[in-house]
Formats: structure tokens, sequence, C-alpha cells
């Protein structure tokens, strides 16, 4: 069932996604009178599609890395701050690959070195997310002038770039989820919970990660356009 | 009457006959809803289906068959889980083997009928109904292989003599204390097998021995009047008080078998446990019997109650008797809840243990058998270690040695805790193809190379024929004392007394002193002293009662010999090389040799008072005999001779010399187990995790060394993640990560603290703007 849902939202967010970028582009090159049409939107995809393989075959992955590195690594922040980020997010590639394939592909749930090495990666999850959490509020709070935050980074620079809602509203979906996946990590270790207690976390624990894993996605997606703007 | 009205009367007639039949039939398999059980005051029938009655001269023993069949369909029944080994297509999960054991060519072969892994069917060692019955029939229920019929019958067999042994009811159902199971094994030993039954129940006393009749003796031959001391014809006395004035008996029947009946053939106990330490399985002590899990019906098809049973055998009603259908009342931990747990079996909580355990572990694994961190416990139960029967002689063996908990992957990927013995038998090796030999075909081959204990044992028997011995004759060598014991084998106790001027001394105990056989003399001296002349001839004269020989006894001592020629001691002077200490020897045809061989001693020493009845020595001897004895009959089959044991194959390799070699004929037998069944409180886990799961874990690095009949070194050594088929590394990774996992707790709590905070701040400040304070505070 949780197979199922996974793939089905995934499928879902990833059409949604693709279908906010056709209209994005659609707006930008002032088409947006000519309204939506099926058959246009149909042939885009299928356009692009295409572009996007033979692009790859021209221009791999490897001469494409240093941009995409330059975007995702964040380079404007201070040293703690971007370490935090890039760890949080790799530790989070890393839990997300390896429980997935495991909820997606096989019958038996996560075990053996990737179990271990899961484990291990949530303990780096689990130190990186409060710190980014802790670190960028200020930035992602809906409320930061009236909690009084300040939007200095240290040495005194103010941040720059804007955040638009959506982009707060993933942050924070992606920091509750995350929160849910350390708490249920923890609660299951705890000597204190029943099997019926504990194959509910186990629920939990499955679906804070898809959650967590659809925020990400949208969050990146929701970060590279604003970035491009 | 016409003809046609004749026929169409006869068919309407057999057609209501036909109906009547079924419907009596039926009436005989249905239970009417009735909870009670009824009273059993039944005439008694014997096997040619005639009233028993117990005034007659010579009473037959009753049959269940007509006894207890005109009400319980007896060929229903016989297609039941106890009788259908031989017959049924039905395996299921792996059980307990029969062990045919045979100390002497150290054969210990697990055998089936069922196809259950490692385990040999017995038509493929050849061994017939009739052998297998006389091997095992002491812990069989009767019925199946014990009953077999008439076109089964072997040559050697003598199933008209003994009978056949009908199923067993009162072996389960008797509720009376008479029921001995002692008893049905006595009379099985003695092949009085269809007196069996009434012998056990106590409705009779049996005597005679069908074991000492010819073959050609029949019931109806009746008692042999001229032989009433040895050859007795079998024969049954009931109890006249059992019967009422119709003749019928009143049977004390329990309609669920009481536990001590399930025990009898059953029974698993600690070998180094008292009695009195013994738990009871938590089952058993909360009320429960054995058969409100293991339930049948009239087809007495039981229900084994493991998991996998119930799709095993399409019936999900099977589901409510595993340990999670009970407990539970689910057919597994996963699926959706159904009611929870039958005659009151707690709902399990199992707090704090992640629910992977659950995917991995069956429950047996920490509620069952011994705790792991003591080791592998060895046990023996009824049926291989020959338990639950008493008598004047020791029935209980040692061997098999049999261990638990071993924890082994099942058929369904889930470790399950298992019984353990390593085979050990003699066999042929043709390319891949494994065939054990039957023991007394090996024994026949190489008789005195395995009855050296039995050599020295004649020996000692011999010279305690002299009645002036005055005391008890014993073998002194390699620092110990060989003594004869009440079985005709040979005691050893270590020897403390003034070192012997030889290295074996046939000697004689008395007092708690070994003396020498013959008192020092000097055998050169012009005349010796008359005792010592009497002892001396004594003693020859006893040993010249030993059953065939090798030759006339003999004492030498310096360069005489000492012979006993028409009744009178003859001394001779020899030649020979010059011994300095009396010595005792067979001569024939001029040459001597002694009493026993260097080899014969060197066995005994090795072998006498250590579990391990063989050495390398006579392995190697009797590989190479067979291989001989094939040679002389002109064998063409190409194939290697070789004997298992402790998990190693032996073979002769090209220069002759033995060679151990690892081969999966060799590898263990298994079984799981499920009981004893140990409360929540005492299963595996209870202590924390590290109980299981750390560096040095006894769960996963116990380790289990073969075991066998043969004394040596080369035997194979597993780890218990082996049997699991884990990864040694990454276990002991895993185990090491639950040291720094109290760190990983800190780390989480911390991180869900500030992450929580955070939150909470967010949802409070949310709170503000909506309800407008932090308007009001601006």
């Amino acid at each position: 069932m949780f197979g199922i849902i996974t793939l089905i939202s995934l499928f879902g967010l990833t059409s949604a996604l693709v279908f906010h970028h056709y209209r994005r582009i659609q707006a930008t090159s002032n088409k947006k009178s000519a309204g939506f049409k099926i058959t246009d939107y149909i042939s885009w995809l299928a356009s692009r599609i295409f572009r996007q393989i033979s692009g790859l075959s021209k221009n791999p992955l490897k001469k494409r890395y240093p941009k995409l590195v330059q975007k995702v690594f964040l380079l404007r922040y201070p040293a703690v701050e971007k370490w935090s980020i890039i760890s949080l997010s790799l530790s989070f590639i890393f839990l997300a690959v390896s429980g997935f394939i495991y909820a997606l592909f096989f019958t038996q749930s996560l075990h053996g070195y990737l179990l271990l090495f899961h484990v291990i990666l949530g303990g780096i999850f689990a130190i990186c997310l409060p710190l980014v959490v802790v670190l960028q509020a200020p930035v992602f709070s809906f409320w930061s002038e009236e909690a009084g935050f300040s939007n200095k980074i240290p040495g005194g620079r103010k941040r720059t770039g804007s955040v638009t809602l959506i982009q707060k509203i993933l942050f924070w979906l992606f920091v509750i989820s995350g929160f849910l996946l350390i708490l249920t990590a923890l609660t299951s270790m705890l000597p204190a919970f029943s099997l019926k207690d504990q194959l509910v976390m186990v629920d939990i624990h499955r679906y804070g990660a898809l959650a967590a894993l659809l925020s990400a996605i949208a969050f990146a997606y929701f970060t590279s356009v604003e970035d491009g703007k | 009457m016409n003809h046609k009205k004749i026929l169409s009367r006869l068919t309407i007639c057999l057609g209501a006959l036909t109906i009547l039949t079924t419907l009596a039939a039926q009436i005989k398999h249905s239970w009417d809803g009735s909870r009670t059980t009824p009273v059993h005051q039944i005439p008694l029938k014997d096997e040619y289906d005639q009233n028993i009655f117990p005034m007659e001269t010579y009473p037959l023993p009753y049959s269940t068959r007509y006894t207890c069949g005109p009400c319980h369909d007896y060929e229903k029944i016989q297609n039941g889980w106890h009788f259908n080994a031989a017959a049924s297509d039905k395996h299921g999960r792996t059980g307990e083997p029969w062990v045919l054991l045979e100390p002497k060519t150290g054969t210990v072969l697990p055998l089936s009928y069922r196809k259950w892994k490692g385990m040999w069917n017995p038509r493929e060692l050849g061994l017939t109904p009739w052998a297998y019955t006389l091997l095992f029939g002491r812990h069989m229920p009767g019925g199946g292989v014990a009953d077999p019929k008439e076109n089964e019958s072997s040559p050697e067999s003598r199933w008209n003599v003994s009978g056949k042994i009908e199923i067993n009811c009162m072996g389960c159902h008797n509720a009376s204390r008479m029921q001995s199971h002692s008893e049905w094994a006595k009379q099985v030993l003695r092949q009085n097998f269809r007196w069996a039954s009434t012998a056990a129940s106590g409705l009779g006393e049996v005597w005679g021995m069908a074991s000492r009749l010819p073959g050609t003796w029949d019931i109806f031959d009746g008692p042999n009047p001229d032989d009433t001391e040895w050859a007795v014809v079998p024969s049954v006395r009931y109890r006249p008080n059992r019967f009422d004035s119709k003749f019928r008996v009143f049977y004390d029947i329990a309609d669920k078998p009481d536990d001590q009946r399930c025990l009898a053939c059953h029974s698993v106990s600690p070998v180094l446990l008292k009695k009195s330490s013994m738990d009871r399985d938590v089952h058993s002590a909360a009320g429960l019997k054995c058969v409100d899990c293991h339930r049948n019906d009239i087809s007495h098809d039981m229900i084994r109650g493991y998991e996998g049973e119930a799709e095993e055998s399409q019936d999900r009603h099977i589901a409510d008797f595993s340990c999670i259908g009970c407990h539970t009342g689910k057919v597994s931990f996963k699926k959706s809840d159904t009611t929870g747990g039958r005659l009151g079996a707690p709902y399990p909580k199992h707090i704090g243990i992640p629910a992977v355990h659950f995917e991995k572990l069956s429950c047996t694994v920490c509620h069952s058998g011994p705790l792991p961190e003591k080791g592998f416990t060895r046990v023996r139960t009824s049926r291989a270690n020959r338990l639950g029967i008493y008598g004047i002689a020791q029935w209980f063996t040692d061997f098999p040695h049999i261990i638990e908990p071993v924890f082994i992957k099942d058929r369904a990927g889930k470790i399950t805790p298992n019984r353990l013995i390593w085979p050990a038998y003699w066999g042929r090796l043709e390319g891949e193809k494994i065939s054990p030999l039957k023991p007394a075909d090996v024994q026949a081959s190489a008789n005195e190379i395995f009855d050296v204990e039995e050599h020295i044992a004649r020996i000692l028997a011999a010279l305690l024929m002299n009645p002036e011995i005055g005391g008890i004759p014993a073998l002194v060598t390699s620092g110990n004392v060989y003594e004869l014991n009440a079985d005709g084998g040979l005691d050893v106790s270590p020897y403390s007394g003034k070192k012997p001027k030889t290295e074996i001394l046939w000697a004689v105990k008395k007092n708690r002193k070994i003396a020498s056989l013959v008192p020092d003399f000097d055998p050169v001296a012009e005349e010796l002293d008359v005792e010592i002349e009497t002892r001396i001839q004594q003693t020859l004269e006893a040993l010249a009662t030993f059953t065939d020989p090798p030759g006339k006894p003999v004492l030498a001592y310096k360069n005489i010999m000492y012979q006993v020629l028409d009744g009178y001691l003859e001394v001779t002077e020899r030649q020979e090389k010059f011994v300095d200490t009396p010595q005792w020897h067979w001569i024939k045809d001029n040459k001597t040799q002694p009493l026993a061989s260097e080899f014969q001693i060197r066995t005994v020493a090795a072998t006498v008072g250590s579990e391990q009845s063989l050495t390398e020595e006579q392995i190697e001897l009797v590989l190479k005999s067979l291989a001989q004895n094939e040679k002389r009959q002109k064998a063409k089959e190409e194939g290697k001779f070789f004997y298992i044991s402790g998990g190693k194959m032996f073979l002769l390799d090209e220069k002759g010399q033995l060679t151990a070699a690892e081969h999966s004929a060799a590898d263990p037998v298994t079984w799981p187990l499920a009981h004893q069944v140990r409360p929540a409180q005492q299963s595996l886990g209870i202590k924390g995790c590290t109980e299981c799961h750390k560096k040095r874990s006894a769960f996963f690095f116990n380790t289990v060394e073969g075991v066998g009949p043969l004394k040596t070194q080369n035997v194979a050594v597993r780890s218990a993640h082996l049997f699991m088929r884990l990864d040694k590394s990454f276990q002991k990774l895993f185990g090491l990560s639950f040291s720094i996992r109290s760190v990983l707790k800190v780390v989480l709590f911390v991180s869900v603290l500030i992450i929580g905070s955070i939150l909470i701040i967010q949802f409070v400040l949310a709170l503000g703007r909506f309800s407008g304070i932090l308007e009001k505070r601006r």
C-alpha cells in the first residue's frame, strides 16, 4: 500500500511541477493569453523530454555538474550554515534512497549494511536538521519580523535573495516531517512502546519520509526557479 | 413372482442396505455434540474379532482394531500423523528423526520415512518394517510400519510369531496410572508384539518371549507344555477383577490424552539438569494440556502448531494453534487483527522490541529452549536416547549427542531454534552418490576390529571362572584399571598402586588392592611353590574357558613356559627370547601371542571410559578390511568406503592412509524445537538488546563442535552465524554499534528537543498573529 501511495504521489508531484514549469514558460513568453491546450502541453512535454535526452548525450552530467553543485551548495552562506545544509542534503538523499528502495522494491524491510549506514546517516541528519532549522528559521519564518528574528548572517552581512510563501511552506513541511522521522527513530529505540505502537511508529516514519521527500523535491524545484529569476 | 419383480426387489434391498451402511458409517464417525466422554464399558475382542473370556486357558491378547474399531474408524485413524510416516506424502516441517544407534560400529544415523533434510529413508538403508519395528517399536504408537500388510513381510521377519503391532490406542488414551510405557517397550523387545498393548495397559500380565520361539510357531500352536523355562510361549493372564459379569471391561479413557502419555515418547531434558530443577513448560504450568494446542479429530491428523502449517495443509483453522495464532488471533504479526488469543492466551506487548525481529525470528527463538548465553545445552530425548523405560537394566543411552538451541534460518527465511546431532555412519561413495552401509554388514566385515572391548571383557570373564581367584580380575595398563561390568563391557578407574613391572598387567583386585594373578616367583628355581603352581594351573584352566580362543593359554616367564596338558601343569624350557615378568599368552602351532594384542590394549585404553568408542586406527583398519572384502567378492562397483563422524568424512587416500575431508553428507542434522516454552520474564532479550547484539554475542557466535563416536581431533567447527546464514563481520559491527547507541539516543533526543522548540515557537507566533496579540504588542 505504502509503495503504491509513494509511486502515485511521486508521479503526481512530478506532473504538477512539470505542468507548473510549462505554465511559467508560457507566462514568460507571453503566451498566457492563448489559453491552455492539452495538445500543446503534450507536444511541449514530448519535445522537452527529447531535448533533455539529446542534451544529456551531448552535454553529459559531468559537464553540467559544476553548475548544479554551485546551485545546490549555496556558496553564498557561511561555512557552518553551508556545510550543515550540504550534510543535511547528502544524508537525506542517502536516507531516502536506501529507505525507499526497500519500501518499493523489496518485501523485506531495510537490513544489513544498508541499515547500518541508514542509522549512521540518520544520526548525521539528526545533527544537521536542527542546525539548519535554527540558522534558517529567520529566513523561512512566516513572522520573523514580529518575532524579532534577525535577517543578518554572522559578520553583519544581510541575507540576499527572497523566499516565496511556497518555499516557506515547503521548508516547514520538511522540518515537520524531519521532526517526525527523528522522533519515531528515537522512540523505537526506547523500551517503552509495544509492538502495536512500534508498527504505528514504523508507518509514521515511512509516511514522514514520504512527506519529507515530496517537500524536498518541491522545495528544490521552487528554489531553482527562484534562483533562475 | 416373475424374475423382473424379484430383480427389482433385490435391487431395492441392496440399495437400502448400501444407504444404511453409509448412514451407519456416518454415525460411527460423527460427534453428537455432547462434551462428555462416554463410559467405555466394552467387551474385549481378539485379533480374530472374537470375544475374550478371561477364564479361558489360553486367551488371546485384545485387539484394538476389533475392540475400539466398532465405534472409532480404525482405518481413518491409521492415516493419522502418528501412524502414516511411511505411507503419507505429507511431510510438513522437519521433525525429530529416529536415530539408528549402534555403538560398536559407531553408527548414529538419523532416519525418517518422511522426506526431511539430512535424514535417511529406512528403505534406502535396507531396513525392513520388521527390523525398523524391532529397533524403534519401543517408542512407536503401533500401526503404520509396525502393522504391515500381508504382502509387506520380508524373509527375516517373524510377524507370524510376534503378531503385528496394531495401533496402541491406550498408549495415549488410557487415563489409568496402570498404563506402563516400560512394559510396552519390554514386550516389543521380546517380540511379543500382539501382546504389548494388553500388557502395557495393565489389563493383564504377559508371560513368555516370542523372540525365543522358532520361526515356525503360530498363534494357533498355543503354549508348549514341554518348555516352561526358556522358549516360553507368550500368554496373557487377564486380571479377573477388570471384567464385569458380562465380560466387559471398564476402560478409563481420556478423550484428551494426559501429558504423561505424550511425554512417554516426547520428553526432552538437559543431561546435567536435576529432576528437581526441571521446570514445566509455561503452558503446562498454566493448566493447558499438550492436546489443547496439538489437537486432532477422528482422523488423528495432529496439529503440529508451527507457522506456515495452515498454508501447507490449506486449512486456515490450523493457524489458530500456532504461537501467533493463539496469542494474537492473527495469522502473522503484520496481518490485520481478528479475535485476540484463545484459551486466555495473553496478548504479547513486546515492549521496546523493533518490529523487524518479528519478520526475522520465530517466537521460539526468544521463548523456547535454553538461553544461548550458557552455550549449547546437551539434551536427551525419549526416542533418541531411549528415555522413560525403567527396569533392572539401564535403558537410556548417552549417545546420540543432541544439543540445543542451534538457531537456523528455516524454509520461510525465519530463524528458529533447533536441536542438532552429528551423524556417524559407514558408507560408500560413488561419484556424488552416498550409500550408507548397514551396521551389521560393516561388523560382519571387520568383527575383530570392533570387538576389542568385548575381547578384553571376555578374558576377564574367563579369569572369573577361577574359583580361587580371590577377587575381581582386572587389567592394569596406561595408569588405569579395567574391570568387567554388569553389561559385559569394561569399567575404568585410575590406578593408584605401585607402578607395575610390566605395561600390561593381568591382575586381581581385592579390597581395592591390585595384585598380579600369580605372586612373584623364580621360574628357574629347582622346585616351584605348590601354591603358585596351583594358582598358575587354575588361571590357565580358567583362561581355557574363553570361547573360541585363538590358541591354548600359557604362562611365559623368563625362558620357562607353563601350560596345562591332560589336567597337569607342564613346564617346558624354551629357546625363545627372555621375558623378565610373567606373561600370559595364547599358543597355537608353537607360536605365541599375548592374551590381548597391543592394538586391542591401545584401543581399550583410548576408548573405555570415554564417550567415543572408536579410534582412528580402527577406522583405518575397517576401511581397509571393507575394501579387501570387496576385492575378494570381485565387486564391480567403483567407489570408496568412508566413515563419517564429527562432521568429517574419513577415507583412505592413495597411500592407504586415513584422511579427513569435508562433505555435505557429514553435515549435522537439525530439527526445530518448540518446547520448553519460557514465560515472557525469562525470554531472550528481556535484559536488553545487548543480550544478542554485542561483539562477542553467544547468540551469533557460539561455536558448535562436531561430536561422534570417533576419538579424533579432526572435527568440524561451525559458528552459530553460519547456521543463520548471516554475515559475521556485519553482525560484529552491528553488535559494536550498540556500544554507541546511547550516544545516538542523546543526539536524537537533543535534535527532537531543538526542532520541537522551534516548531512550538512558530506555532505560538501563528497563534499570536491570528489572535492579534502580536499586533497589539507592536
